[in-house]
């Protein structure tokens, strides 16, 4: 299922800005302050630098409709892409936007599976970069109770 | 922390299917209301899966991730009696590794 318009272009909207912007080399690992994004679309400019971002038909993101609990809700990555670099989960509405960013090397097939907690109703947003950009596909997911609290 | 990773492999066509389970709180702490900042959190940062002692994925994560973190890829290539090992890092400092022989 594509993501919503208005994410879409809000998304887009920070992708652009992110193209004028330097392409940064690659790094070994993240520096902690990556984590520290409060929006998604920060977080996709510190996570994965400059690269274009593209809507793209070729990756889907499978999580379910609705979850009654946000604690653990299950989602898989699949794409058709090749040369994967990585794939990055961005739940956009958690205080926390990037959820994880996996390297892959060629020998990984393009998918992945993992579960993630949601604190309230989001998209889960997949970036699959390949190609010198950065293909996005995302799921939007009915949240009945976050998985953000306390705990 | 010790025995904490659960590996299960499962030889496909031309592909094995790796489901590694992990025991961990993924704890995302407190928010400070005063800083914005999330204080005390306790999770799992970095997660790599090598091949041969080669690493396949390199995993940088969040607490955003469930606690006990799953994780389900496919690998290409790998033959029969070949290594594959998990390793984590946490917020704290903690470390876990497990390796499993291919069938």
């Amino acid at each position: 299922m594509p993501i919503s318009r208005r994410k879409f272009v809000q998304v887009s909207l920070a992708g652009a800005a992110l193209g004028a912007a330097a392409v940064q080399p690659a790094r070994a690992a993240f520096p902690r302050q990556v984590f520290e994004a409060r929006s998604p679309g920060d977080a996709i400019r510190a996570a994965l630098g400059g690269d274009r971002l593209v809507d793209s038909a070729a990756v889907t993101v499978a999580a379910p409709d609705l979850a009654e609990s946000g604690d653990m809700v299950p989602v898989s990555v699949a794409t058709d892409l090749a040369d994967i670099e990585s794939i990055t989960l961005i739940a956009d509405n958690n205080p926390v936007p990037l959820v994880a960013s996996f390297r892959l090397a060629p020998s990984v097939e393009g998918f992945l599976a993992t579960r993630v907690k949601l604190a309230e109703s989001c998209n889960v947003v997949a970036l699959v970069k390949s190609g010198g950009r950065l293909h996005m596909a995302g799921k939007s997911v009915q949240v009945v109770m976050g998985g953000c609290g306390s705990d | 922390m010790t025995d904490s990773i659960r590996i299960k492999t499962v030889r496909q066509d031309d592909s094995v299917e790796v489901r590694a389970l992990i025991t961990h709180p993924m704890s995302i702490g407190q928010l400070d209301k005063a800083s914005g900042q999330y204080v005390n959190a306790h999770y799992i940062e970095e997660l790599v899966v090598a091949l041969n002692g080669k690493p396949i994925i390199q995993g940088d994560c969040s607490p955003g991730l469930a606690r006990n973190p799953y994780l389900m890829f496919r690998v290409r290539g790998a033959m029969p009696g070949d290594t594959l090992r998990l390793s984590w890092k946490d917020s704290h400092g903690a470390s876990d590794s497990h390796e499993v022989a291919l069938a």
